[in-house]
């Protein structure tokens, strides 16, 4: 039987296993050639509907491969590749075979064509992540994945929520664009889901919570495939809807705000994160060809410049053990190759022209202006001078140059390095041919991103930001201190909650409905029992001990009758006949 | 001593890079202004977008903004101490 | 069609008890061998039945005859035979287990464990066979009485206060409860025989609401063993038992009874127009709505893992209520799959909670830290089936929850879909620790010499296989589960 088609995620997940039977270069070989297999396989890849499957009455496609879901999947795979090359170092299988079944995931999204697999997938993406949160090993790590998985958790939740009443009302468990079922329940909670994966405020402080508390090597992983994912099935089945632009470009702001208060280096990203998926769900809701080919080109380009950025600052976390800006300083001396692959990732976030932000990120803005939305461009504009600000100034600043901590630091592994080193091609590569992206981008681009106005306009914003930067550099010195985020809600909550539940909830079952047996039933019972009992004792035992002191009364009053006298005899006699007659006559008359 | 150090490092040199990073701020607001006069028709999506050095002035508002409004929202709600989660 | 397997099924693993009993603890091989046989034989008589049933037969026989209306009769049906298959498939699994679990703590008193353990399942057996409610209500009586000294093994102070509890609660809803709505039930319809559609209609229904109502309150509550709230505590009292008690009869046999008996009279005894019309269906699924939320909210508080696993047993019991209380297609067979779906899920928590146990004699989540590192099939098969309780795709639990969802969804209900939605949050956080302490986190006491037990290993290992299998492949259940809709 011919193959027709392999599912690269399930290449993935099912060649991960593969792994745990061999060490050392053996191993490193297997995990590299799993993800080069599944590019691979992508690349290779044609236009179509594959893996269909007839599932509890239902249709279920699990390789819709067409524009959209190939480019996507381009990207992923690349990402693997330079993940795991990045992780090579690790011993620990498990976090390979977590990260590989992660993407896996990530893919099975990608190419999901119903509902059903969707959730799969979307699941399987949520229990392998947090693997790489919890394989840290240490209580915050612990703590903080187990609120991811809760959260993510919920989202699947709704997502299945969603679906099911997809399905009951249309039958069909298809995905495809929702925007008929506009409104309704069941595109309600799908949204939510998939807003809850994008990292969208207020449902996405599980970002900045949990990515700081990740493996060095895991969290590169998660910064490319679950907000990714995401805005995938949202350009999927979502695209034009309005709310998305506000979400979008509130959200773009909302990552800038936090990040200027934030002193942990990969939280300071994570929030960066939020700030960039912005643009993209900001894409998505204005949903002309030019804004969703710009989400999806920033989508593109952000996997790779922001896995960089977190390769740059793990190297640093890596070999200095340190992850506050406060503690750090002066690695320019000792980590000159670090920094400048953090910078050329920097700059392509920040859009430098020649970087691949700078032709993508500004699709999506100039969409917002082709659709004449002046307050989302403004916002959107002043959102990438705070990026800028934080990802190119101030991170940078307090990390490597600042004040000499004199710290002890070298270099980080050549294989991190190398990782770090396609991602910076790829940044640099997009940026100076843009034409390479924008061929496979899902609909056709007549867009042209290198016009002296928009470059001069470009440095302009990003030259004075920088200005802006050194005039209050005093005022940004990172304090040690952290910010209260949405997950506030549930992280105080829930610590009340549990006493409620195991303090007054508790006692309630246990000592009163629990006992409750004891009132309806044994004390009653027991009461009957011993009022039976004293029945028993006084009555009937009672009227027994007199029926025989009667008995022995009466027996010594007929001892009488056999005296052995003659005289009583004759009396006796007497007596009775007298008694009878008299009763004869009473009777007879 | 890498190339940044003996950049950097250098009282003199510092100064010389700062007035290089000066005069490139000068050049950049410059060509964004005389940009319209001498490439001829430029395409604005909106009308405050026509103002001389649009991108220079913005980005420094944006920047300026950000900060200040960030810090204070830090300061009178959001930042609490390390270990608030911890009791 | 006549036939004696179902009859069979229950004397075989009576004879078993027997033979176990006559055997002894000097040939404990033998003994052992008793179990293992009566519950491989009880497995393939229920199998043997299967085409028929599938076929639209009800083999079955009538053994004798009490009063026009009440016999003592047997009748294998789809919904019976899915009941039966999954125990006694499960026991043969315990039977390995309990062997492991007895021996590797030297237990006391193993004759008597392992023979009241095949007269139990017997009785199981008998009440998955019932024709009518007569034959049921005996075999679910005498599973109590036969439960008991399973239940009090140990012997302390503490097991025999459990004990109490326990046997206290069931006789006493049965006999106060279920004997008044079985009497009632006669003297309305003069029969007590199960049929589809029911023997207390619509018409019935009309005419006596109020009376129906009271009537199906009575079985609702009277049936005990389903641990609806407020008659759930004997199942926490009834944890000091040794744990393969503990997981099949408090997982499988005994809690299933109940939730199998309800479903039988929501469906074989009353129409689900009756039931509509007289509106007892809202009882029935607010009870077992509370019953699923304040379960799993009690299962979060408590730190004893045999405590947490018996109050999350009581909470998915009633996603079984809740199916049946739907009365649509999808609720019913939601309901339906999640009795063999959860048995194989839940009984492969509480192995792993004995193999615990009986390598650490640990019974407390705070002390499971590093714990995967000794005993990596017992967490891994935990993890497993904890999957299967939240309910995440590709597991067996995913399929009875996405049928019960459609059901509170066609009934155009939200409340429903959002209580399953909060309990399988709630499952996630009351599950989670034990997964992620057992792996994550740093043990403060050495554990070298920690081992697992074979005996106990792969059985928990095939079933939470099973839970997972199921999950991708139901199509068994469901063949099984369809049929017993109206």
């Amino acid at each position: 039987m011919m193959l027709e088609w392999v599912h690269p995620g399930l290449l993935l997940i099912l060649g991960a296993w593969v792994a745990f039977f061999f060490k050392g270069k053996v191993r490193n070989l297997i995990i590299l050639l799993l993800p080069v297999g599944a590019l691979a396989s992508c690349l290779s890849m044609s236009s179509g509907t594959y893996g269909k499957v007839r599932f509890l009455g239902l249709d279920l496609v699990f390789g819709r491969v067409d524009q959209l879901s190939l480019i996507f999947s381009y990207v992923f795979s690349i990402m693997a590749v330079i993940g795991v090359i990045y992780a090579l170092h690790v011993k620990t299988t498990s976090q390979h075979v977590a990260s590989l079944t992660y993407v896996g995931g990530a893919l099975g999204v990608t190419f999901a064509g119903d509902f059903i697999s969707l959730l799969v997938f979307w699941e399987l993406m949520a229990l392998s992540s947090v693997l790489l949160v919890w394989q840290r090993h240490k209580p915050a790590a612990v703590s903080a994945g187990f609120r991811y998985l809760l959260v993510h958790v919920l989202g699947g939740l709704f997502l299945l929520a969603g679906v099911v009443m997809q399905v009951s009302q249309t039958g069909s468990v298809a995905f495809g664009d929702m925007g008929a079922f506009s409104g309704s329940m069941a595109w309600t909670l799908i949204l939510l889901a998939f807003l809850v994966n994008a990292a969208v405020p207020p449902l996405g402080a599980w970002l900045p919570d949990a990515y700081p508390e990740a493996t060095v090597t895991g969290a590169i992983f998660m910064t490319a495939f679950t907000t990714k994912s995401a805005v995938y099935v949202l350009i999927r089945g979502f695209a034009g809807t309005e709310i998305l632009i506000w979400l979008g470009a509130i959200m773009a702001i909302y990552g800038v705000v936090y990040a200027v208060l934030e002193n942990d280096a990969r939280r300071l990203l994570a929030y960066h994160i939020i700030s960039q998926v912005g643009y993209m769900v900001c894409g998505v809701g204005i949903g002309t060809t030019l804004a969703l080919n710009g989400a999806t080109a920033h989508a593109f380009a952000h996997i790779l410049y922001k896995s960089l950025l977190f390769m740059g600052a793990g190297a640093v976390l890596e070999v200095t053990r340190l992850r506050k800006l406060s503690d750090m300083g002066g690695l320019y001396k000792t980590m000159p190759i670090t920094l400048a692959f953090y910078m050329i990732g920097a700059f392509a976030i920040s859009a430098v022209p020649l970087f691949s932000g700078f032709v993508s990120k500004s699709m999506v803005v100039s969409a917002a202006g082709e659709s004449h939305m002046a307050l989302v461009f403004l916002m959107l504009t002043l959102a990438s001078a705070g990026t800028f600000l934080h990802t190119g100034l101030k991170l940078p600043y307090y990390m490597f140059f600042g004040q000499d901590k004199g710290l002890q630091s070298r270099e980080p592994p050549t294989n991190m390095l190398i990782a770090m080193g396609i991602a910076a091609i790829g940044c640099l590569l997009i940026g100076i041919f843009p034409g390479l992206l924008y061929s496979h981008l899902p609909y056709p681009v007549d867009y042209v991103p290198y016009t002296l106005q928009h470059i001069t306009s470009t440095l302009g914003m990003l030259g004075f930001t920088a200005f802006g930067f050194f005039l209050l550099l005093r005022h940004l010195d990172p304090e040690t201190k952290i910010s209260l985020d949405t997950d506030w809600f549930y992280r105080r909550i829930s610590g009340s909650w549990m006493t409620f539940v195991r303090g007054p909830l508790s006692r309630l079952e246990s000592d009163f409905i629990g006992e409750f047996y004891e009132f309806v039933i044994r004390r009653p019972v027991l009461g009957v029992g011993s009022l039976l009992r004293n029945f028993d004792v006084r009555v009937i035992d009672a009227a027994l001990v007199a029926l025989g002191w009667l008995t022995q009364k009466l027996s010594q009053l007929l001892r009488i009758t056999v005296s052995g006298n003659a005289q009583h005899y004759g009396l006796l006699m007497a007596a009775t006949i007298l008694a009878l007659t008299v009763m004869a006559l009473v009777v007879s008359t | 001593m890498n190339f940044l150090e003996k950049c950097l490092e250098n009282p003199s040199r510092r100064n010389k890079f700062k007035q290089l990073s000066y005069l490139g701020l000068i050049l950049i607001a410059g060509s964004e202004i005389i940009l319209p006069w001498v490439a001829g028709e430029s395409h604005h999506h909106f009308d405050f977008e026509g103002i001389p050095a649009w991108g220079s002035i913005y980005g420094l508002i944006s920047c300026v903004v950000i900060i200040v409004v960030s810090k204070l929202i830090g300061k009178i709600w959001l930042s609490r101490r390390e270990d608030h989660y911890d009791a | 069609m006549t036939s004696i397997t179902p009859l069979l099924t229950v004397l075989t693993s009576a004879l078993a008890a027997i033979l176990i009993a006559f055997t002894g603890s000097r040939r404990s091989n033998l003994r052992e061998l008793w179990s293992v046989a009566a519950g491989v034989i009880m497995f393939g008589l229920t199998v043997s039945l299967v085409p028929d049933v599938l076929a639209g037969e009800k083999p079955g026989l009538v053994l004798f005859r009490i009063l026009p209306g009440i016999e003592f009769a047997f009748r294998a049906d789809a919904f019976g035979l899915l009941f039966a298959s999954g125990a006694s498939l499960l026991w043969i699994l315990t039977s390995f287990y309990s062997i492991g679990y007895m021996r590797s703590l030297r237990e006391h008193a193993q004759t008597r464990y392992f023979s009241c353990f095949a007269l139990a399942l017997a009785a199981t057996m008998g009440v998955a066979f019932s024709a009518n409610l007569f034959t049921l209500f005996l075999f679910y009586e005498a599973l109590t009485l036969i439960t008991y000294p399973l239940v009090g093994h140990k012997g302390t102070s503490e097991a025999k206060a459990g004990a109490r509890k326990y046997v206290i609660y069931l006789l006493g809803a049965a006999k106060v409860l279920l004997v008044a709505a079985i009497i009632l039930t006669y003297n309305l319809t003069g029969t007590l025989d199960f049929r589809q559609g029911g023997v207390l209609t619509l018409e019935q229904a009309t005419k006596q609401p109020l009376l129906l109502y009271l009537i199906f309150a009575l079985f609702l509550f009277g049936f005990a063993k389903n641990a609806l709230m407020p008659m759930h505590s004997w199942l926490p009292a009834a944890m000091v038992a040794p744990t393969p008690v503990s997981a099949l009869l408090h997982a499988v046999a005994v809690v299933k009874t109940g939730v199998f008996s309800t479903l039988r009279v929501f469906l074989f005894i009353f129409g689900s127009d009756a039931i509509r019309h007289i509106g007892s269906d809202k009882l029935a699924m607010i009870a077992a709505s509370v019953t699923i939320v304040i379960g799993s909210l009690l299962a979060l508080g408590q730190d004893n893992l045999k405590a947490r696993l018996a109050f999350s047993t009581i909470s998915q019991l009633s996603y079984i209520i809740l199916g049946g209380a739907l009365l649509n297609h999808s609720g019913i067979l939601g309901g339906v799959a999640h009795i063999t779906n959860h048995a194989f899920s839940k009984i492969t928590l509480f192995l792993c909670a004995g193999s615990i146990y009986a390598s650490t004699h640990k019974t407390k989540i705070s002390q499971l830290s590093g714990l995967s590192r000794r005993m990596p099939w017992t967490m891994a098969a935990f993890a497993i089936a904890s999957l299967s309780v939240v309910g995440i795709p590709g597991t067996s639990g995913f399929i009875s929850k996405w049928f019960l969802a459609l059901g509170s969804i066609e009934l155009q209900n939200p409340w429903l879909l959002a209580v399953l939605l909060t309990s399988s949050l709630l499952n996630a956080a009351y599950l989670g620790p034990i997964i992620y302490k057992a792996y994550f986190e740093k043990g403060s006491e050495p554990l070298e010499e920690v081992h697992e037990v074979p005996w106990m290993v792969v059985p928990l290992t095939v079933s939470a296989g099973l839970s997972l299998l199921l999950g991708i492949y139901p199509a068994p259940v469901l063949e099984l589960a369809r049929r017993v809709l109206p």
